[in-house]
C-alpha cells in the first residue's frame, strides 16, 4: 500500500506541471491585460502627447516589472517563419497583427522592417503639430481634422492585417498627406513604408509557415519565474512554497488563500458530512423497501429539492428565517457579528456565537447533494443485496437489519466514497453565489475577482491548488476503497 | 477632476465605482462600473432631493447638500451603542497610503489620514486640512504658497512637518513605488520649496498653469516620514530626479526602501496602517468588515470643524453585496448607514412604516453620468459610415425613449443629463434642452440625411462612397449589466420603428473598453465618473485623444473645440472659465457625439439614532464621523 501511495504521489508531479502549464497559457492569452488594469486610472491631465507617453512608459515599466515581457515557457513550438522574440511586443493588437501577417506571408525580416518603420513614423507623426502661422493660411478645422485622421489611420495601421484594410488605409493616408504642403515631409517616409509592404508581398515565403521549429528561451521565462522565483521581486517561486504576489491586491497569494480557504473548507466538509448522514440512511431505507411509499416519496421529494437553484433557496431561506417581518431566527449576513467576537472568547464560544450564522448557508451548501448521494446509495445497495453472499446471509437466518448493516453496507459504500474525492477541490473553488448572498469570506468570490482582473498569479495558484487537491481527493478515495473493501489490494 | 469609466463595481473605484469616497481621483475601474451602473438614471438642472417621508423636513441649503433634523424622540428599540455600522458592497485589496486606489480606501482614509486639502461638502469647494488656508497663487499661475498647520500630530506625538509633506510627494513620485494609477497626476508637480524664514511655509512649483493644480492634493494622504522611511533614504533624491524619465533606479538603498515600503504589511497589517486622522484601523476581518476606532487624545479633540469631529466611537464598514440581505439588515436595524442600495430595494423599504420610523432615506444626484457613444469617424471598412452626419446622430438621440427607460428601469428616480457637465455644477449650461423622444422627427431627419428604405426591407439604406449600405449596426454594452441590456433593447425596438436596425452586443469590460479606444464600435454604452472639481475636458473631448487611442472614443471635435478645451484648462478665473465651459457644452450638444443618458443617483440611508445628519452630492455622500449618537448616555464625545 505504501509503495502504491508513493507511486501515486510521484505521478502528481508531472500531472501538476501539465495542469499549471495549461492554466498558465490559457490565462496569459485571455483577453485583457493586468498592466492595463493597474494603470487604468492614469488617464490624466496635460498634453495628450505627454499623457500617452507617460502611460506607455508606465505600461512598459510594469510589464517588465511583472515579468510579462518574458516568454511563457522554456520553449515554444513554432514555425520557421516566426521570430523567437514576438512575445516582446507589449501591445496585444499589434502583436496579433504581426502574427497574422507572418501567417500570410511568412517573411519576418520584411515584416519586421515594415513594423519598425511604421512605429517610427507613428511616433514622429504623433509629436507633430503645425506651426500656428502656417495654419492661418488654411481652414483650422480642416487642418485639425486632417492631422487627427492621419494620426489615427497610422495608429490603426499598426493593428491591421487584412490586405484590403491595409491598402485602403494606404490610400487614405496618401490622400491626407497630399492635402497640405506642410505634410510633404511625411510623404517620402510613408512611401518607404508602402514599399516595405510591397516587399512583404513580393518576397512572401508562406511555405516557411509549414516548417516546424522549436524556439528555446532558457530559464528567463514566466513559467520558470513562477516555479523558481524572479529573484524576490514578485515571487520566490512555487518550489519555495511561494505562489507569488497578487497583481490586484499586491499581497502574497499564500496569505490571501490562507485567509479565505478556511471558511470554504469548513462549508465543504460540513456539507459533505451532513449530506452523508442524511443521504446514506435514506438511500439504504429506500433500497431495503424498494418500491414502497417511502422509496417513491423520498425520490420525488429529493429530486424536487435537487431542482431548486441554490441562489433561489438561499434567498428564500433568508427572506423567511432572517426577516423581522416573518421569522427572525438567524442573522442576515456574515459568519460572525459585525463587532466581532468578544475579547478573549475561546474556540467553543466562537463556534457558539457563529452557529446561527452558519445554519442557513450550510443548508444551501448541502441540499443539492441529498438526491444524488441517496440515489447512488440506493442503487448500490440494491445491487449488493442481490448478490449471492447476501442471499447466504439471509439463509443463515440473520435478520434483515443485520444483513443490511453488517454485510451489505460496507460493500455498497464504494460509489459513495468516490464523491468524497470532490470535497477538497470544492473547498478551493468555493461557491461565488452563496458567498455573495451570505457574505462568506471564501475562495469563490476571490477567484472570480482574480479572473475579472487578470490576476494571473492568483488564477494559476487557485488552479494549481485545485489540481493538487483533486489528486489528493482521488488518492484518499482509492485508499478508502481498500479500507472498505478488503478485496481491493494495491500491492 | 478625473473622469472614470463607469464600469466598475464598488470594490474599488476602478474608474467606475465611484461613489463613496472623498478622494476620488483614483477610482479604480472595477468598482466604478458597478456602482455607476446602479447609479445611472434622467435631466433637468435642479438638484435632487426626493424625500421619502413627510414628517422629516429638509432644512438646509438644498442646492449644495441636504440637512435633516435630529429625531425628536429616541425610540426604545434603537441601540445605544456609539458604534456606526456602514454597509459597503466591496472590500479594498489593501489600505496602503500610496498604492491603494479603490473607492472604499479613499473613504476610510478620510477618517484615518490627513490631506493638505479636502472637500467642503457644504460649499462644494476645496477646504484646507493640513494647511492653514487655501494657497496664494503667483501671477504666472505656477507657484502655490501654503502654510502648514502646526497643531497636527501623528500617533507617536510627532508633529506633522514639511519633512512629511515632502516625503509624501517624493514617495508618490518615486518610480519604484507601486502606484502607477497615481503617478501621472504628479507630472505637473516640479518641486516643493520650503521658505527659509518660516519652515511651515512652502511653495508647490508646478510645470504649467492648470485648473487642477490644487484639487490634486485631495488625493495624497500625508505620511509620517520617520515611520515610512526610517533611514530618510528619499531625502537623498530630488523631485527633478524622480521626474526625469531617464532616472536610473539601480540605487540599492532606494530599492531596499521601495521593497519595504511596497510590502503588504503597509497595506494590510493594522499595526502599520497609520495616519494622522482622528480614527485608526482597529480590525480587519477579511471578507467581513473593517473597523476603525476613535483615537484617544487626538489633536482634533475640541475642534468645532465638522470635518474634524469624531463622534462615533467606532465605525464598522460591514461588507454585504447581496441586495436582499441588505434589505433585511435594514429592516432589523443591523446597519446604520448605506449609500449603495439599489433603487428597487430603497423603494421597497420606503413602503415599510417601520423602516421610515427608524431611518432617513434621500436620493441625491451624483456627478457621474451614463451615455451612449456614437462612432462619428468610423473607418468605413469594419464600421460603416452611418453616423458621420450629425442629423443622423440627432435622429438616433430622438429615437431613445429615455423617459420611458427612466420610468421602467430606473423607477423614475434618475434625472436625464443634457451634456457632459453635471447639472450640479455652476458651469452646466441650463439653456440647452433635453432631446425628447420623437419618432416622426427622427424619421424626417433621416430622410433629410438621405437614409431611405429603397428596397422595402424596413431598413433604411444609402449610397455611401459608391456602395449601398444599410442602417444596421451594433450597440456594445457590458455583459454583466442587466439594466443596460434592458435599456438597449428598449432603444433598439424604437429604432426599428424608424427603419434602423440596432443589434445588441454584450461584451466583457476589457474588450468593451479596448474597442472604444480603438474606435472599433458603432455605438456603445458606458459612463463617466466625476466630482465637483474643475474639469479638464482634454481626456474625453480633445481631438488628439481620439487620434492617440485615448478616451475620445467618438471622434468629436475640431480646431475650435480643441482651442476651447485648451483655454478651459488654463483659465483659473472661475467666472471666465464658466463662460467657456458653457460654450463648450453647446458644441457638444450641437454635434451629438453621445446620447446622454442619466445622472448617477445615490440612495443615502442613515439611522435616526444618529443626529447631525447631512447628505451630500459629492462622494462619499455621508460624512460618517460627524454623525452623533442621540442617546444621552452615549452621545458625548
Amino acid at each position: 500500500m505504501l509503495k502504491y501511495i508513493f507511486k501515486r504521489v510521484l505521478i502528481f508531479i508531472p500531472t501538476l506541471i501539465v495542469i499549471t502549464l495549461v492554466g498558465f497559457i490559457i490565462s496569459v492569452n485571455a483577453p485583457g491585460n493586468p498592466v492595463e488594469r493597474m494603470i487604468s486610472t492614469t488617464e490624466s491631465t496635460g498634453e495628450i502627447g505627454s499623457q500617452t507617453s507617460n502611460q506607455k512608459e508606465q505600461k512598459k515599466f510594469w510589464t517588465e516589472k511583472l515579468g510579462l515581457d518574458l516568454p511563457i515557457f522554456y520553449f515554444s513550438l513554432t514555425s520557421f517563419s516566426r521570430p523567437d522574440s514576438l512575445y516582446k511586443i507589449i501591445d496585444r493588437n499589434e502583436k496579433e497583427a504581426l502574427d497574422r501577417l507572418i501567417s500570410k506571408f511568412g517573411n519576418w525580416p520584411q515584416i519586421q522592417k515594415y513594423s519598425t518603420d511604421l512605429n517610427h513614423y507613428y511616433f514622429s507623426m504623433i509629436q507633430f503639430s503645425v506651426d500656428s502661422n502656417a495654419v492661418t493660411l488654411y481652414d483650422k478645422d480642416d487642418v485639425t481634422e486632417t492631422l487627427n485622421q492621419l494620426k489615427f489611420e497610422i495608429l490603426s495601421l499598426r493593428s491591421s492585417y487584412e490586405l484590403s484594410a491595409i491598402e485602403a488605409k494606404f490610400s487614405n493616408i496618401n490622400l491626407l498627406l497630399s492635402k497640405y504642403p506642410f505634410l510633404k515631409k511625411f510623404k517620402n517616409p510613408f512611401n518607404a513604408i508602402e514599399s516595405d509592404f510591397s516587399e512583404i508581398k513580393k518576397k512572401a515565403t508562406p511555405w516557411k509557415n509549414y516548417v516546424p521549429k522549436i524556439a528555446f528561451y532558457g530559464s528567463e521565462n514566466q513559467y520558470h519565474h513562477w516555479l523558481f522565483g524572479d529573484g524576490g521581486k514578485f515571487s520566490n517561486g512555487l518550489i519555495r512554497g511561494d505562489f507569488g504576489t497578487s497583481y490586484r491586491r499586491k499581497e502574497a497569494i499564500s496569505n490571501i488563500i490562507s485567509e479565505k480557504i478556511g471558511w470554504s473548507l469548513f462549508f465543504a466538509l460540513l456539507s459533505v458530512f451532513l449530506a452523508y448522514i442524511v443521504s446514506i440512511p435514506v438511500g439504504i431505507k429506500a433500497a431495503a423497501n424498494r418500491g414502497s411509499g417511502f422509496d417513491k416519496s423520498s425520490s420525488v421529494i429529493l429530486f424536487l429539492v435537487y431542482s431548486i437553484p441554490s441562489f433561489w433557496l438561499a434567498t428564500l431561506l433568508l427572506m423567511t428565517f432572517a426577516n423581522t417581518d416573518v421569522l427572525h431566527w438567524f442573522p442576515e449576513s456574515g459568519v460572525k457579528p459585525a463587532i466581532g467576537y468578544p475579547d478573549g472568547a475561546g474556540f467553543f464560544e466562537k463556534i457558539k456565537i457563529s452557529l446561527p450564522y452558519i445554519i442557513l448557508p450550510a443548508i444551501c451548501y448541502t441540499y443539492s447533494s441529498f438526491a444524488f448521494l441517496s440515489r447512488t446509495m440506493r442503487v448500490s445497495m440494491i445491487e449488493i443485496v442481490n448478490q449471492d453472499y447476501i442471499r447466504t446471509a439471509r439463509a443463515k437466518g440473520l435478520s434483515e437489519k443485520q444483513v443490511i448493516w453488517k454485510h451489505a453496507l460496507r460493500n455498497s459504500l464504494l460509489p459513495v466514497i468516490t464523491v468524497f474525492a470532490t470535497v477538497f477541490p470544492a473547498a478551493i473553488g468555493g461557491s461565488v453565489i452563496l458567498e455573495t448572498i451570505f457574505t462568506i469570506p471564501g475562495m469563490g468570490l476571490e477567484t472570480v475577482e482574480a479572473i475579472q482582473n487578470n490576476d494571473y498569479p492568483m488564477i494559476i495558484a487557485v488552479l494549481t491548488i485545485s489540481g493538487l487537491l483533486t489528486l489528493i481527493g482521488y488518492l484518499v478515495s482509492d485508499i478508502l476503497y481498500a479500507i472498505v473493501d478488503p478485496r481491493i489490494r494495491y500491492s | 477632476m478625473e473622469l472614470n469609466v463607469i464600469f466598475v463595481s464598488y470594490n474599488s473605484f476602478e474608474k467606475n465605482l465611484f461613489f463613496m469616497y472623498p478622494t476620488f481621483r483614483f477610482i479604480s475601474n472595477t468598482v466604478l462600473l458597478f456602482s455607476l451602473i446602479a447609479l445611472i438614471g434622467s435631466c433637468n438642472n435642479s438638484n435632487t432631493t426626493n424625500e421619502n417621508t413627510t414628517y422629516q423636513k429638509i432644512s438646509a441649503d438644498q442646492t449644495k447638500f441636504i440637512q435633516i433634523d435630529d429625531a425628536e424622540e429616541f425610540l426604545p428599540s434603537w441601540s445605544k451603542d456609539n458604534i456606526l455600522i456602514v454597509n459597503v458592497v466591496s472590500e479594498p485589496g489593501d489600505l496602503h497610503p500610496t498604492n491603494s486606489h479603490t473607492g472604499l480606501c479613499s473613504e476610510i482614509f478620510g477618517y484615518t489620514q490627513v490631506y493638505l486639502l479636502g472637500t467642503d461638502f457644504h460649499t462644494l469647494t476645496l477646504r484646507p486640512i493640513a494647511v492653514k488656508s487655501l494657497p496664494t497663487i503667483s501671477e504666472n499661475g505656477l507657484e502655490y504658497t501654503y502654510e502648514l498647520r502646526d497643531d497636527i500630530t501623528f500617533d507617536d506625538g510627532k508633529k506633522l512637518s514639511m519633512e512629511d509633506v515632502i516625503f509624501t510627494f517624493k514617495a508618490n513620485k518615486c518610480p519604484l513605488t507601486n502606484n502607477p494609477q497615481a503617478k501621472p497626476y504628479l507630472d505637473n508637480l516640479l518641486d516643493i520649496k520650503v521658505d527659509e524664514k518660516n519652515p511651515l511655509v512652502f511653495k508647490l512649483i508646478m510645470k504649467e498653469k492648470y485648473i487642477q493644480n490644487m484639487s490634486f492634493l485631495n488625493d495624497y494622504p500625508i505620511m509620517e516620514r520617520s515611520f515610512f522611511d526610517k533611514k530618510n533614504i528619499l531625502s537623498n533624491f530630488t523631485f527633478s530626479q524622480f521626474s526625469d524619465k531617464k532616472f536610473k533606479t539601480e540605487s540599492k538603498e532606494l530599492n531596499d526602501w521601495a521593497n519595504e515600503f511596497n510590502s503588504a504589511k503597509y497595506g494590510r497589517d493594522v499595526n502599520y496602517l497609520v495616519g494622522a486622522g482622528p480614527y485608526k484601523i482597529e480590525k480587519w476581518d477579511v471578507g467581513q468588515s473593517i473597523t476603525i476606532i476613535r483615537k484617544k487624545n487626538h489633536w482634533s479633540k475640541g475642534s468645532s470643524n465638522r470635518y474634524e469631529s469624531s463622534y462615533p466611537e467606532k465605525i464598522i464598514f460591514k461588507i454585504n453585496r447581496d441586495p436582499n440581505s441588505q434589505l433585511l439588515e435594514l429592516k432589523s436595524q443591523a446597519i446604520d448607514v448605506s449609500t449603495s442600495l439599489s433603487t428597487a430595494v430603497a423603494m421597497e423599504l420606503q413602503a415599510d412604516p417601520n423602516f421610515n420610523a427608524n431611518y432617513n432615506l434621500r436620493y441625491t444626484d451624483t456627478y457621474n453620468y451614463g451615455y451612449i457613444a456614437i462612432n462619428t469617424k468610423p473607418d468605413g471598412i469594419k464600421h460603416k459610415k452611418l453616423f458621420t452626419d450629425k442629423k443622423v446622430r440627432r435622429a438616433m438621440a430622438m429615437l431613445a425613449p429615455l423617459d420611458d427607460i427612466n420610468k421602467i428601469i430606473n423607477k423614475g428616480k434618475n434625472k436625464r443629463v443634457v451634456g457632459p457637465v453635471s447639472p450640479l455644477k455652476p458651469e452646466c449650461n441650463t439653456d440647452l434642452n433635453l432631446i425628447p423622444f420623437d419618432l416622426e422627427g427622427a424619421k424626417k431627419l433621416l430622410d433629410e440625411a438621405g437614409w431611405k428604405d429603397t428596397d422595402g426591407d424596413n431598413i433604411r439604406d444609402k449610397i455611401v462612397d459608391g456602395a449601398k449600405i444599410k442602417m444596421e449596426f451594433t450597440i456594445n454594452y457590458l455583459n454583466t449589466q442587466v439594466e443596460w441590456k434592458d435599456m438597449t433593447q428598449m432603444i433598439s425596438e424604437q429604432m426599428y420603428k424608424a427603419g434602423v436596425k440596432a443589434n445588441l452586443n454584450p461584451l466583457d469590460a476589457s474588450i468593451l473598453m479596448e474597442g472604444a479606444r480603438n474606435h472599433d464600435f458603432d455605438m456603445m454604452i458606458s459612463g463617466w465618473g466625476g466630482s465637483f472639481a474643475p474639469e479638464d475636458y482634454s481626456q474625453l473631448w480633445h481631438t488628439s485623444s481620439w487620434a492617440s487611442g485615448g478616451s475620445n472614443f467618438t471622434g468629436f471635435g475640431n480646431a475650435k473645440s480643441d482651442a476651447l478645451i485648451d483655454s478651459i484648462k488654463y483659465t483659473l478665473d472661475d467666472s471666465k472659465r464658466i463662460v467657456l465651459v458653457k460654450r463648450f457644452q453647446e458644441m457638444v450638444y450641437d454635434e451629438q457625439p453621445y446620447i446622454f443618458l442619466f445622472a448617477g443617483l445615490r440612495r443615502s440611508i442613515i439611522h435616526k439614532r444618529f443626529g447631525n445628519q447631512e447628505m451630500y452630492f459629492e462622494r462619499p455622500g455621508v460624512w460618517l464621523s460627524n454623525l452623533k449618537l442621540l442617546s444621552d448616555s452615549a452621545a458625548s464625545k
